[in-house]
């Protein structure tokens, strides 16, 4: 699978997936029109990985907002995460989140305590 | 690889299979035990993409608040500068219609100097009617004036107006 790269709108957010370096960046506002259509590309991402001989993978989250539907949709992403980590590898998962953002800490937390994976959370002034 | 277009297409394909497997009477121990699993990860899934969604939808809210705020805000601003430069406009309207009065009010009163009060000294035995007229002048002038400065206002604000558009 080759390296990919979104570039960011109003409703999209930043995504750039490299194999090579084994690591996915999500950053943004997200509310697509059709939320699985968009994370599809990563969750095809996450699968190829999962079945790849890397060692270890890193993603990062910065997240501004996102709509319901791709809260779902993260949530897949999330499950497909845990399948890394249960292919043996190691995984390195990091929640950014602006300063006093405490809701979007919070909803880290819920995804992190739902499918007992483990975030770093990391509080940066500005995205 | 055809992408999905449904969100919940993986839960829905399960609940289809398990229907079929109802349907056919195949249900064994160990499908329906799956089947539980799979409705109480859905059960998880919805109570935290509810939280999550509740959660940004406080902080949306929160935005949308500030934003009315601000707007609010804003707009006592335009007002409160609309009202300065309607001001500043008006001082200087005035001053432009003081300078255009005096200028005619001289120019009248040179008139009255000259032509007038020497005819009303050869051929009208009024008295004081020379003042009198002078009065007359300096009233007109005063309520002329006054129609000018209204005159320029107008003319300012139409100004502002195409300004604006």
């Amino acid at each position: 699978m080759e390296k990919f790269f979104i570039e960011p709108t109003r409703i999209t957010p930043l995504v750039s997936f490299d194999p090579d370096e084994a690591s996915l960046e999500i950053k943004g506002r997200s509310s697509p029109e059709n939320s699985i259509l968009f994370y599809q590309k990563v969750i095809d991402a996450l699968d190829f990985i999962a079945e790849s001989d890397k060692e270890e993978f890193t993603a990062n989250f910065s997240y501004e907002y996102f709509n319901t539907s791709s809260s779902k949709c993260l949530f897949d992403v999330f499950k497909r995460l845990t399948n890394i980590e249960q292919s043996g590898k190691t995984l390195i998962i990091n929640w950014y989140y602006e300063e006093d953002d405490e809701d979007m800490m919070e909803a880290g937390e819920d995804y992190a305590d739902l499918l007992d994976l483990e975030f770093n959370f990391l509080e940066i002034e500005e995205f | 690889m055809e992408a999905p277009r449904e969100l919940y297409h993986e839960e829905v394909r399960r609940l289809k299979d398990f229907r079929l497997k109802l349907e056919s009477h195949t249900i064994y121990q160990e499908q329906l035990e799956e089947f539980s699993d799979d409705y109480e990860e859905l059960v998880a899934q919805a109570k935290v993409i509810t939280r999550v969604s509740d959660r940004l939808q406080k902080k949306l809210d929160g935005a949308n608040i500030q934003i009315r705020e601000r707007n609010t805000e804003i707009k006592e601003k335009n007002l409160q500068l609309e009202d300065t430069i309607l001001e500043l406009a008006r001082l200087k309207i005035s001053r432009r219609a003081s300078t255009v009065m005096l200028i005619v009010a001289l120019t009248l009163f040179v008139l009255e100097q000259v032509i007038l009060q020497p005819i009303i000294e050869d051929s009208i035995s009024i008295p004081y009617l020379d003042l009198v007229i002078l009065v007359i002048l300096f009233f007109g002038a005063k309520f002329v004036e006054g129609g000018l400065e209204e005159y320029f206002l107008k003319q300012e604000r139409k100004k502002i107006m195409k300004k604006k558009e």
